[in-house]
């Protein structure tokens, strides 16, 4: 059974004359540990896809299954914890609190879960993400890449089994760019993370193990780059 | 950090300012339920203090109980002072005297004086036999002190005593005794009371401790002697205060404060409400970012409402603060600058009941308050932290052509009335003030009228005939007014019961004179009709109106062979004393009509500084007739009436407040829920000018509709209350409170300034970047 | 009152406080209202509230029972065969912690199964792609033997053919060394000895080793960059894998054309750029260039076997590092290698 399995996914907003087809019958699965990533224009219904792999939003019609789990047909409480402890979410827009440290902002989705943060995986993160001499600071001391960093290890903390991120470089420069994904590959290979990736840029694109191609909410796989 | 929870005093650092009015609102609240309970806590106390001072420090007498084993009470540990009490001659009828003076006599212990009654002594109780107490005014009516030695005078014989003390005892019954009083012991007394055969009843005087449960214990007194209800009398003055039987004005209190507590709880609940909801819905972003993390639902109600609650740590304590300074305050206001039956307040006395309850109030409103907005931030979509939308607006209409207005004033008219329920909340609440605070104001006026001493000729001192005839010499007036601290002196003379002719009628009228001053003053009251023409010897009068005459101008009154025509109607004076309509005149005319050339009263107005001395003059001055010294009374009416004023303008205040804050929620919280079209007009070229301009439309279209509803049901109120109970008792017309509506005019713009400010300042200082998202 | 996170437990709590809450109440009551035989009835009362206590734990342990039993038959099914099985777990509480990481165990373990399978497959494939390829060459040597066979003594004919033995043959051993190269690599049998080495020293070699066919087809190879920066690699693989990729820029360009090769040092990351000016990928091939054998049919380069450019990106992930491509047709392409910097811990 593959860790993400999407069937026939369709979303349609508005009816009749003003209908607008975000996705049309869209179906992929991903096994664990891969890291895939979607690519298309704007427009093209990437962020609508992801909504609906985060399970943030409802389709039309079709379904998702995580690890087996039909996510439309769960209650709004379930869903909630199981987004919480099987899904981590990397934004374009970094979205920390600002008001916590580094340490703290990575720290508190396991806080909402009631756990007691585990301080060797904590320490290790912190090193992997070259973050160590900046646990203390507040978001607005730190560089665009090196926030982005955070919310990374903020959604590698709880050790989801699912990482989405929407356009993680979309805010960044070059140079932090190429950091943030050289970080988000190791991350996939060292702790066997499946990573779903959005990005308007083909050669980032690269980097993946598989790409998929959304297109007018048409999906199509552009095969593995590793066989 | 040890749970998620712990991001809120993290938080509340940070965002002080934004939590601002919160705190404020919090702070106002409880400060207004702690200064009230304060208030009446002291007053309690006070008309306390009041009761023991007047009727004495005791709570049961036992009577008739001969051989009752006073040590067996007096040994009961909820009796705190027990103390005999017998007295002779306190109807100062029979014949004792001391140098010539009616003596009252009482037999006492010592504790009845120093416990019981409180009296201040001079010197010491009587030590030995053959010792006395005598009252304070002794000393200046005998001119002896303390050591002296005395003669009472006795049917039985005389008997001399030496003077060991003297007590300021109550000085009203000396003066109505026109005498003293002498307090022996229990032994000499009994002397006296046999020598002359007094059939004495002595009274035993129990005063309870604090702590006793009074009704169990007068039961219990009453099982263990047997005694009956004829037994025992009750000091209803002191016991009512301490709730064991009933008194009118504790009663009272008690439910109006009750009522004013819902009162401030629902609307502070409002208040409270309302910022807390805009300080959420500048945070949807946060919210959402916190859903999409994987806080449930529950666990955002539960960070909101401890959010709110952290704010309660600073504001409530400072609110207790504020009201027990205010309440301080009020008691200092009370006690010394308008006195009368608020001299006994207790300075610097703390209310507990008032302090736990406002923080009561604190709590409980806060907790109410932020469960609205804690389900609305739960209700966030995580979604909306990933794409940055907030939920999408409902059926937009569309705008009108506003061909008057530029597009930015039609924009903002249009957002005011896009939403129904949120135009119909916040005009209503403006029209909900100004009905208020114009039917307030009609009311006021009617306290002002029932009152009667406040106008303007309202005398200080009267000096009235004893017989009720024209008896006062004119010379009078002027030898008074001519004294030092006299500010005003001037008579009446009076007839009544005049046989008339009124439009043909027979009837009878009162007839009175004004002298110039008093003419003068009624130039306030005029309803109708030309005053001037009454001045000196004319065919001109005017009248008093009441409900019982029916005169009006023009009325022509023929008295004998003289003939009035009524010139002009006054709505105050001099009222009737038989009944009859009044006619007033000058004084040149009633002497032509009547002869008479005397006054039947004089009053004086004094200045504010006039001495004892001047008033002792006036009082010798006035001889035979009835000296009347208003002083005290007006005092407490008119100190009572501005107590009633400063209760209801500080009603209104908390009103207008809600109303203003009311507002400005919902301006600051239509601006966050369109805050991405903001920046996207001001990216596209508007000014900050322009948005301003369209936040203040929708600011005005709000207050101008509420405007326009709540004058229209506020004057009509104000018209009806006037027709129905000013102009039938009082006369008079009924005119447009210009006042009144200016102070709302001024409020409406104020609020508007005020709402408009914050949010038009937020918006200037974005970064236009910030608000427009990329797809 | 982390406890309390459980719905079940805070039930739990709140029925027994409840409990006690009325009994306090009632006997209270019976206390003050002072009936005869309050006694009595406060002993009765006491005696409810403990059989109401132990009624509601026993409710509770029962249902925990419950949800431990289907838990542990979930765990069987899975053993016995059914991948799929899984506990549910989406309530709050350390219980269903457990219970999600039993089943992120489970999804792990399932992993682990599907990526033996795949290398399993894989080998199959690489066995049979690798004998397909060498089929080839291996054909051409049979004919070539044959006729040797057929005409031993034309020296002519035995020259040419012996040539294009040689060629043959070179063709077999580069496949194979390329393809026991990719292959070890694959299955982790190569250990890298990595040592910092100065990257400036390392490309110059690189353009040394390729120097005399740039020269000879006249094309421009231009190095540019820091002298001093270094990086952890093994330096024969990493040569191997820039070499490789210059490789493919040198068949894709033609005379005139220019080859540069840049490297510099980030904050995190040291990167390495190719670029070229020669003709540029299709973007049809764009995905593909890095799969194994993949041949592109709008490539001219006839000679290669399709194992150059995946070998290179095997070696540098195995350095953790990224490459990218990016490419305009007709313009020129550029290759991005990012090596992550490792930071002491």
């Amino acid at each position: 059974m593959d860790l993400l399995e999407v069937k026939s996914i369709s979303k349609t907003y508005g009816s009749g004359e003003t209908a607008v087809h975000a996705l049309k019958n869209v179906s992929f699965s991903v096994p664990k540990g891969e890291f895939v990533a979607i690519v298309g224009e704007s427009g093209s219904g990437k962020t609508t896809l992801l909504n609906m792999l985060g399970a943030l939003d409802t389709p039309t019609s079709g379904k998702v299954l995580i690890d087996g789990k039909d996510t439309f047909s769960m209650k709004e409480k379930a869903l909630t914890i199981f987004r919480r402890r099987n899904i981590g979410f990397i934004f374009q827009a970094f979205n920390l609190i600002p008001e916590l440290t580094v340490e703290q902002n990575m720290i508190f989705p396991v806080l909402l879960d009631y756990q007691k943060p585990n301080k060797k995986y904590l320490e290790e993160l912190l090193a992997v993400l070259n973050l160590k001499e900046r646990r203390n600071h507040l978001p607005s001391q730190l560089s665009g890449g090196q926030q982005q960093r955070v919310a990374i290890g903020r959604a590698l903390m709880t050790r989801p089994s699912l990482i989405l991120a929407d356009e993680p470089t979309g805010n960044l420069d070059t140079q932090n760019s190429s950091e943030v994904i050289a970080l988000l590959k190791e991350a996939s290979k060292k702790y066997e993370q499946t990573i779903i990736m959005i990005t308007h840029n083909r050669s980032i694109a690269q980097t993946a193990d598989r790409v998929l191609n959304v297109s007018d909410g048409v999906l199509t796989d552009l095969g593995r780059c590793r066989e | 950090m040890r749970s998620y929870l712990s991001l809120v005093p993290i938080s509340a650092r940070v965002h002080r300012r934004q939590s601002r009015m919160t705190r404020i609102c919090i702070i106002l609240a409880v400060f207004l339920v702690t200064a009230l309970f304060s208030i009446a806590d002291m007053w309690i106390v006070s008309e306390k203090d009041a009761m023991i001072d007047k009727h004495g420090n005791w709570h049961i007498l036992l009577q008739n109980v001969p051989g009752i084993e006073t040590e067996l009470v007096d040994g009961r540990s909820d009796v705190a002072v027990a103390a005999w009490c017998d007295t002779i001659n306190t109807d100062a009828d029979k014949d004792y005297y001391i140098n010539g003076r009616k003596t009252a006599i009482y037999g006492v212990e010592a504790s009845y004086i120093a416990d019981i009654r409180n009296y201040p002594i001079e010197g010491v109780y009587p030590q030995n036999d053959n010792e006395i107490l005598l009252s304070e005014d002794a000393k200046e009516l005998f001119g002896i002190k303390v050591g002296d030695i005395i003669t009472l005078n006795t049917p039985a014989g005389d008997f001399n005593y030496t003077v060991s003390g003297f007590c300021e005892d109550d000085s009203e019954f000396n003066s109505i005794i026109d005498g003293c009083c002498i307090y022996m012991n229990m032994v000499d007394f009994q002397k006296i009371s046999s020598l002359n055969s007094e059939d004495t009843n002595p009274q035993y005087y129990i005063q309870f401790t604090e702590n006793a449960s009074l009704k169990k214990a007068i039961d219990d007194i009453k099982g263990q002697y047997g005694l009956t209800d004829e037994n025992i009398d009750e000091n209803t003055a002191v016991m009512g205060l301490s709730g064991a039987s009933s008194n009118e004005s504790a009663k009272n209190v008690y439910p109006l404060v009750a009522v004013c507590f819902l009162l401030i709880l629902i609307s502070g609940i409002l208040m409270i409400s309302g910022c807390i909801n805009s300080n959420v819905a500048q945070r949807t972003n946060f919210f959402g970012m916190m859903r999409c993390i994987g806080a449930s639902k529950q666990q955002i109600v539960r960070y909101v409402r401890l959010e709110a609650l952290n704010w309660c740590i600073t504001s409530i304590p400072i609110g207790c603060l504020l009201g027990v300074l205010a309440n301080w305050l009020m008691c200092a206001i009370l006690r010394f600058l308008v006195k009368g039956e608020w001299a006994y307040m207790p300075l610097f006395g703390v209310s507990v009941l008032g302090i736990i309850c406002g923080v009561a109030v604190g709590i409980i409103t806060v907790f109410i308050a932020a469960h609205s907005p804690a389900k609305r931030a739960a209700k966030v979509s995580p979604v909306s932290a990933v794409s940055g939308n907030i939920e999408t607006p409902q059926n937009v209409n569309r705008v009108a052509k506003g061909r008057f207005f530029k597009i930015e004033t039609t924009l903002g008219i249009h957002h005011a009335a896009s939403t129904k329920k949120n135009l119909f909340l916040v005009a209503g609440a403006f029209a909900l003030t100004i009905v208020l605070l114009l039917s307030f104001s009609a009311c006021l006026d009617v306290v002002r009228c029932l009152l009667p001493s406040l106008s303007d000729f309202s005398p200080d001192i009267t000096i009235a005939s004893q017989e009720d005839t024209n008896s006062i010499d004119k010379n009078l007036t002027a030898e008074i007014a001519e004294m030092p601290g006299v500010e005003n002196a001037f008579g009446t003379m009076y007839e009544i019961k005049i046989p008339a002719e009124i439009n043909g009628n027979e009837t009878m009228i009162d007839l009175m004179s004004y002298e110039e001053f008093m003419l003068k003053s009624t130039k306030k009251s005029v309803a109708s009709g030309d005053l001037s023409k009454v001045y000196g010897d004319t065919n001109y009068a005017l009248t008093i109106f009441s409900q019982n005459s029916h005169l009006d101008v023009g009325d022509k009154i023929k008295i004998g062979d003289n003939e009035l025509e009524i010139a002009c109607v006054a709505s105050e004076g001099i009222g009737s004393i038989s009944g009859s309509p009044v006619v007033v005149c000058s004084e040149e005319t009633f002497t032509r009509l009547t002869g008479e050339q005397k006054y039947i009263m004089v009053n004086i107005i004094l200045e504010k500084d006039v001495t004892e001395a001047t008033v002792d003059e006036i009082c010798s001055l006035a001889g035979e007739n009835s000296f009347i010294d208003r002083r005290e009374d007006d005092n407490e009416i008119k100190s009572t009436y501005w107590v009633f004023r400063l209760a209801v303008y500080g009603f209104l205040v908390i009103i207008s407040l809600i109303t203003v804050l009311n507002i400005m929620n919902s301006i600051s919280m239509s601006v966050s829920a369109r805050i991405k079209q903001y920046g996207a007009m001001r990216a596209v070229g508007m000014e900050s000018r322009q948005i301003t301009k369209m936040i203040t439309a929708e600011a005005v279209t709000y207050a101008i509709c509420g405007t326009i509803i709540g004058d229209v049901f506020g004057l009509l109120l104000h018209y009806l209350i006037y027709e129905k109970v000013l102009i039938s008792h009082f006369g008079g017309v009924w005119q447009i409170p210009v006042a009144s509506l200016m102070i709302i005019f001024i409020m409406v713009f104020v609020s508007c300034i005020v709402a408009v400010h914050a949010p038009s300042k937020r918006i200037r200082n974005m970064a236009i970047t910030d608000t427009i998202n990329e797809l | 009152m982390k406890i309390l996170a459980n719905k079940r437990i805070k039930i739990l709590f709140l029925r027994i406080i409840l409990s006690v809450l009325i009994f306090t109440l009632l006997s209270a009551s019976f206390a003050a209202l002072n009936l005869k035989d309050a006694a009595i009835y406060i002993l009765a009362c006491s005696a409810a509230m403990v059989i109401a206590v132990l009624a509601v734990c026993f409710l509770y342990f029962r249902e925990q029972d419950r949800i431990m039993e289907n838990a542990v038959a979930q765990i069987t099914e899975y053993i016995s065969g059914n991948h799929e099985a899984r506990i549910p777990c989406d309530e709050e509480g350390e219980l269903y912690r457990l219970f999600h990481e039993v089943n992120s165990l489970a999804a792990i373990l399932n992993a682990h199964a599907e990526k033996e399978g795949r290398s399993k497959r894989f080998l199959k494939d690489t066995i049979s792609n690798i004998s397909h390829q060498l089929k080839t060459p291996l054909a051409a040597l049979n004919i070539y033997n044959g006729l040797l066979q057929d005409e031993p003594g034309d020296l002519e004919t035995v020259k040419e053919l012996t040539a294009l033995c040689e060629q043959e043959l070179d063709r077999i051993e580069m496949l194979v060394q390329n393809l026991l190269k990719i292959t070890r690599l694959d299955a982790d049998a190569i250990t890298f000895e990595k040592k910092p080495e100065n990257v400036a020293d390392m490309i110059k070699d690189v353009e040394l080793h390729f120097a005399y066919r740039a020269g000879q087809e006249k094309k421009e190879i231009r190095l540019s960059g820091d002298e001093g920066i270094s990086l952890v690699c093994d330096r024969d693989w990493m040569m191997e894998a820039i070499g490789n990729i210059v490789k493919n820029a040198l068949d894709h360009t033609k005379a005139g054309d220019m080859v540069s090769i840049e490297w510099k040092r980030l904050p995190s990351v040291v990167q390495i750029k190719i670029k070229d000016s020669g003709s540029g990928i299709h973007p049809e091939d764009l995905h593909h260039i890095f799969k194994r054998f993949y041949r592109s049919r709008f490539s001219k380069d006839t000679q290669g076997v399709g194992l150059g450019l995946p070998l290179a990106k095997a070696i540098i992930e195995a350095h953790d590092g990224t490459i990218e491509v990016d490419s305009r047709l007709g313009t020129g392409t550029a290759f991005l290698l990012d090596f992550l910097i490792p930071t002491k811990l």
